[in-house]
């Protein structure tokens, strides 16, 4: 009996440590993988310490230099149609874009998570429902659904709220974009759900009696953790690609400018037509670069676990 | 028969959709701070009589709920969304109306484009999966996918109209502008950039699909029995692990359909494009929510219907869900 | 009337062949692929094979004993990490592993094979009919609807029923499927038909009527016929010859009647003796213990000598010669040695029995 226990005990001390850890010791082998982290890396850097990177913020008033001036020794990415330095407002950007991506990121991932688990374990009418009112978000498009809701929750929450730096215009955003991109994530963690209920752990839970809410907690969270995990990357890249053009439309923050507000100014003071590159190139270039690593770190985990899974089976 | 029965489920829950999209609709716009009572009041240009007539028939003299649902839900049946406040108390419809044909021109040109390109592409990479055409293209089509559609926009604009001259930098036609055949062909070369920038956003999304679906047909057993036959790849290719792999793509097609209206929205604004999204823009910048809600609700019934439209192309085309299996 | 070119037809042969050689002569075929980690790993090794015209040769074994492999070398459609190393396969004395060969030219129209798994094998979204025309069409250069009727009665001919003719293979039942499948592998009118487990996964009925299809092909086309199958009640009712195959080399090989009557090789009386034989009345069954070697991982000596009772200490150290008795007879064992030309006494191999019946 001792002995069926320890064995018991160490497959659950190797289920607990594997999984995570190795994945993420996988994905460092691959070279384009590799790069990617680099790059995000340096980019969260930048948003958590803009400041000691390139100094303050700067506004309209502080603007040192003259307008429209392209890239130089001085002014690595030339200056915009304020006098600000480009490389001083995309440092600056990547703190807001970052946050308001991984902000909106993880209400996507808590709804999403939450709705899929629940619907996934439960079945039946439970997941019917919930599935076709997943189904709603996912038709409605999102970005005009951000365009109404803005003001209503500017409303709601009050003009000078500030949430981890974020001023309320921003909130809002993250707002919308968390509560109108769950859809893709609560399926794919259902699907999830779905096939661990069938595992015979779960099984031995539900044998025992433990509440429906206990198992979701104790059992199938922990397994669905690297799934969300790699979908939760892409989801973010999604969000920053969403929240730039929310904020190049106008819906941004002026005092907090992220990408895409930089991009709205571009557009405003009609940098194409100017042919200032520079001052669309840098805020531009920073999105794509970021979307493109998020999207092969995520596409890796996938390809990942996808393996994972089949070997073990 | 199964078919039929399958089909009315769909259409039953296509209705039932859009029925709740319009209850989002009324939810949405009664909590915004323009209702329509204030919208209409602060609405110059809209007669005593018409305010009137309209409070009645919106039911705004009546409780929110169910009365003026029920008012709301019949009187947008019937095509009555309102009346704009920025563009002189027009009715809604007819100013989504006029907008609503540039959009459709560089949206069905760039989506066609897109697809053809995007399947070739798709294709190409596909076949040789894992070699270096493969990685060469599917970066490629990462990176058009990862951008943002109006960045692209700014971009093409720089160098083609402004650095090389070769194209005009925004609008829909020269003002003043010549008539008949010049005319068209002025509207081409303003619609070029624009349609160009959507075939370019819309291009990484097929190609990636297309590509992914022609990788996983390679492994099935059908094409070593093709091998076997001694067909050529090219026919392989065209005659077998296409009809399979294009399912998921038109299903897509279909589906984006419904979206890229949406996503037109920023190129309009880049491009000064007059249509649906620089519509939308104004709307906003003027709090005209009328419109607002008007254009929202033409979108959302539109990806609902680009579904419906999917499901019931998937099921024509696949012979596995047309006909049932036999026994 | 049938719409088979059969026997009668002029051949017109790929450049190259010749008609007085042999139909299909394989000999020596030594095929390895290359895992992901870099070991090699010899799925055949060294094998003879020969078919003749409306004869039926089977190819015994169980899985993973590099049946199926051989087809792929056949064809030259191995995966692209296997290589054939050694060897030749003659078709009409056309050396198919010799660099230049016409391999396309072969395929199909002289050689065709019929797939496991005829669900997998047939494209799910074109009609059957169809993908019998398609080879018509594009190997033999027919017009369009002349391939369209050919395929229509080669349908008719295999017995699938007329409202069917126009069906997707997901419309059709695991037996039409095989049917349909049969007539897309004679759609060239081939001289060699290859069945890779052709009736695994039908049931005894649809099995029979499948394999009695298959003669009935074998006789109007003239066809060689080559049987994969680890079922050997199938090759004791179809064929002529079998050869036992196991870990990639052929053990022994013969006429049926001889091999099934007196099997030599411990091998094939495991194999023989591991089913029940209602007809026979026997009632004990022998037992093979142990699986399989890991073909990566051979050790010395004779392939099957971890699992043969009947093994010595040579046996783990050489491996065995194969000695040809008679014409086309061979065996592959250290226990037996050609004596003076007469046919070996065959060694009864001890395994542990199994009553059955009895606890």
């Amino acid at each position: 009996m001792s002995a069926g226990a320890s064995v018991t005990l160490s497959t659950r001390i190797r289920k607990r440590v594997s999984g995570g850890n190795r994945i993420a010791l996988l994905l460092l082998r691959r070279w384009d993988a590799r790069i990617a982290i680099v790059i995000l890396s340096l980019l969260t850097l930048s948003g958590i310490a803009p400041e000691a990177l390139v100094g303050p913020l700067q506004t309209a008033t502080t603007a040192t230099a003259e307008a429209l001036l392209p890239p130089s020794s001085t002014h690595l990415f030339g200056t915009d149609d304020l006098g600000r330095d480009l490389l001083n407002l995309t440092v600056h950007g990547a703190r807001i874009s970052l946050v308001v991506g991984a902000l909106s990121a993880a209400i996507t991932l808590v709804i999403g998570g939450g709705i899929g688990m629940i619907a996934g374990y439960r079945g039946g009418r439970v997941d019917s429902l919930l599935m076709r009112f997943a189904d709603t978000f996912l038709i409605l498009p999102t970005f005009v659904l951000a365009l109404i809701l803005a003001p209503i929750l500017r409303e709601l929450i009050g003009d000078q709220t500030e949430i981890f730096g974020i001023r309320t215009t921003l909130l809002t955003i993250v707002a919308v974009i968390g509560f109108t991109s769950w859809s893709s994530t609560a399926r794919i963690v259902r699907s999830q759900t779905l096939s661990l209920r069938e595992r015979t752990f779960v099984e031995r839970a539900r044998l025992v009696g433990l509440s429906p809410m206990r198992i979701i907690a104790r059992h199938i969270f922990p397994n669905i953790r690297t799934v969300l995990v790699a979908n939760g990357i892409v989801v973010i890249a999604g969000s920053i690609l969403t929240e730039s053009t929310l904020s190049f439309i106008g819906l941004g923050d002026p005092f907090q400018p992220s990408w895409g507000t930089i991009l709205g100014n571009a557009q405003s003071a009609a940098a194409p037509s100017l042919g200032a590159w520079w001052f669309i190139a840098a805020p531009g270039c920073a999105i794509l670069v970021t979307v493109v690593a998020c999207t092969i770190i995520g596409n890796a985990i996938d390809e990942l676990l996808d393996r994972d899974v089949r070997v073990r089976r | 028969m199964k078919g039929r029965r399958w089909l009315l489920g769909r259409l039953g829950g296509a209705i039932a959709t859009i029925l709740m999209v319009l209850l989002l609709n009324f939810v949405l716009f009664r909590l915004m701070p323009g209702s329509p009572d204030r919208a209409l009041a602060r609405n110059p240009r809209v007669s005593a009589e018409a305010m009137q007539a309209a409070r009645v028939r919106w039911g705004l003299d009546k409780p929110i709920f169910p009365d003026q649902l029920i008012a709301y839900v019949g009187a947008t049946l019937k095509g009555d969304f309102g009346y704009s406040l920025k563009y002189g108390g027009r009715e809604v419809t007819s100013v989504i109306g006029e907008k609503i044909g540039p959009t459709l021109l560089i949206v069905g040109l760039g989506e066609i484009i897109a697809l053809a390109a995007g399947i070739a592409l798709g294709a190409w990479t596909g076949w040789r999966r894992g070699r270096f055409g493969d990685r060469a293209g599917t970066l490629g089509a990462l990176i058009l996918y990862s951008m943002p559609y109006f960045w692209l926009g700014m971009l093409l604009i720089t160098l083609f109209a402004t650095t090389l001259g070769w194209l005009p930098t925004s609008g829909i036609s020269t003002p003043g502008g010549p008539g008949g055949i010049e005319g068209a062909i002025d509207l081409l070369r303003h619609a070029a950039l624009p349609i160009a920038t959507i075939a370019l956003g819309l291009i990484g999304q097929y190609a990636i699909l297309l590509r992914s679906s022609v990788a996983e047909s390679l492994r099935e057993g059908y094409v070593l029995t093709a091998r076997a036959k001694g067909l050529r790849d090219e026919r392989i290719l065209r005659g077998h692990i296409l009809p399979n792999a294009l399912l998921p793509t038109v299903t897509l097609a279909a589906l984006n359909a419904g979206f890229v209206i949406g996503g037109a929205l920023t190129v309009e604004i880049v491009f000064s494009w007059p249509g649906l999204g620089l519509l939308t823009q104004e709307a906003l910048q003027s709090r005209d929510y009328p419109v607002l809600q008007g254009v929202f609700l033409l979108l959302s019934v539109s990806v609902v219907l680009a579904n419906l439209l999917a499901d019931l192309l998937y099921s024509r085309l696949d012979p596995r869900v047309r006909h049932g299996a036999a026994r | 009337m049938s719409s088979n070119v059969g026997a009668d037809h002029v051949r017109q042969l790929p450049a190259g062949a010749d008609a007085a050689s042999p139909l299909l002569e394989i000999s020596g075929l030594r095929v390895s692929f290359t895992l992901s980690d870099g070991r090699r790993l010899t799925a055949v090794d060294g094998i003879n094979l020969s078919v003749a015209p409306s004869e039926a040769v089977g190819l015994a074994g169980e899985s993973g004993s590099g049946k199926s492999t051989v087809v792929g070398a056949i064809m030259g459609l191995l995966a692209p990490n296997g290589r054939i190393d050694a060897g030749s396969i003659r078709y009409r004395g056309l050396n198919l592993v010799a660099k230049g060969a016409p391999l396309r030219r072969t395929r199909w129209r002289e050689i065709a094979v019929v797939f496991q798994g005829s669900l997998v094998a047939l494209n799910p979204v074109i009609k059957v009919r169809d993908q019998v025309a398609e080879a018509i069409e594009l190997r033999l250069g027919e017009p369009a609807e002349v391939a369209q009727e050919k395929a229509k009665h080669l349908l008719h001919d295999v017995g699938i029923p007329e409202k069917r003719i126009n069906a997707y293979p997901h419309q059709l039942s695991g037996g039409q499927r095989q049917r349909a499948m049969l007539a897309v592998a004679l759609s060239c009118s081939p001289a060699v038909l290859i069945g890779d487990e052709p009736t695994t996964a039908l049931d005894v009925i649809v099995q029979a009527q499948i394999l009695e299809l298959l003669d009935r092909m074998r006789q109007e086309y003239g066809l060689g016929l080559i049987l994969i199958t680890h079922d050997l009640a199938v090759i004791a009712d179809m064929c002529d010859r079998v050869a036992i195959m196991y870990a990639g080399r052929i053990v022994e090989s013969g006429s049926v009647k001889e091999i099934f009557s007196t099997p030599r090789h411990p091998y094939t009386q495991a194999l023989l003796g591991a089913a029940p034989d209602a007809r026979a009345g026997r009632r004990t069954i022998k037992v093979l213990e142990g699986h399989p070697p890991d073909l990566s991982a051979l050790p010395p000596g004779c392939h099957f000598a971890p699992r043969c009772p009947l093994a010595d200490a040579r046996c783990r150290e050489e491996d065995p010669p194969t000695i040809e008795y008679a014409d086309r007879v061979t065996l592959a064992c250290h226990r037996y040695s050609l004596g003076d030309g007469k046919p070996p006494t065959p060694i009864d191999a001890p395994y542990p029995t199994l009553e059955l019946g009895k606890r």
